[in-house]
């Protein structure tokens, strides 16, 4: 499993399906950071510098689009997926607008929710090995 | 989406070591057009979209449109196509998926582009995960 030598922050306002995803996250990645709302998970980010970002669209305080977009402020290449349903179109078309390019279809399919972080890890392994041959 | 596809037109015409770059242009096509589930969008302003962009004769366009109406084309063959014509590159194949996965969410972002992306993106990749 790819994963293991990546560490994933997890952004989730709902504590069940958050302690469901952390189990299912925590055997196949490196480390994995968890925060309740957008502003948690902003100011971890800048703490842990974590590799891929999952967060959830609508929290209180600060959505997961509002820490998306300060995120790729931050650091425009950082890898996000959002969990979503696909009925909220205008989260999905600012969400695209920002940057943000995966998805994490709901309800969770745990294959297809390990493949969409493998496709994540292999984009991230790809680039970091073009940004070592150039520099 | 035209953006999209000149960015197939692009990659297409900066492979120098392409073996076939109609067979690539066709298997991209076909792959953007099951993406953006061509059977319910108007086909007409699609032919020419990919005339223009892709070079694609409108018979070919008519072809993939009926394949994919049939429900008779075969994903595995055309993956298996681009891949070989990008040389397993990895790096040129996430480009190549960067761009599918761009066409899946301009296409008005649903559900049903998504999940033909993610599809598509697993027969290309499943070896490496």
């Amino acid at each position: 499993m790819r994963l293991e030598k990546f560490t994933i922050l997890y952004v989730e306002d709902d504590e069940i399906t958050q302690e469901l995803i952390k189990e299912i996250l925590l055997p196949s990645c490196k480390e994995v950071f968890v925060a309740s709302n957008g502003e948690e998970g902003l100011a971890l980010y800048k703490e842990k510098n974590p590799d891929i970002v999952l967060s959830d669209i609508a929290m209180p305080k600060m959505n997961g689009l509002e820490m998306s977009e300060a995120i790729k402020k931050l650091n425009p290449e950082q890898p996000i997926a959002l969990f979503t349903a696909f009925s909220e179109s205008a989260f999905l078309k600012k969400a695209a607008e920002i940057g943000v390019a995966t998805y994490i279809l709901k309800p969770l399919d745990e294959e297809q929710f390990f493949n969409s972080l493998n496709y994540m890890a292999i984009e991230l392994e790809v680039n970091r090995d073009i940004a070592g041959q150039n520099g | 989406m035209d953006k999209h596809l000149k960015k197939i037109s692009n990659l297409i015409n900066n492979q120098n070591n392409l073996g076939n770059k109609k067979n690539f242009t066709l298997a991209s096509a076909a792959l953007v057009c099951t993406i953006i589930d061509i059977t319910q969008i108007h086909p007409e302003k699609y032919a020419s979209l990919f005339q223009e962009n892709l070079n694609l004769a409108e018979e070919e366009f008519e072809k993939i449109h009926t394949e994919i109406s049939h429900d008779a084309l075969n994903i595995d063959e055309k993956v298996s196509c681009i891949k070989a014509e990008l040389n397993n590159n990895m790096f040129q194949i996430m480009e190549f998926l960067k761009i599918l996965n761009q066409c899946a969410i301009v296409n008005g972002c649903t559900q049903k582009s998504y999940r033909e992306f993610e599809l598509i993106r697993d027969k290309f990749l499943r070896e490496f995960y």
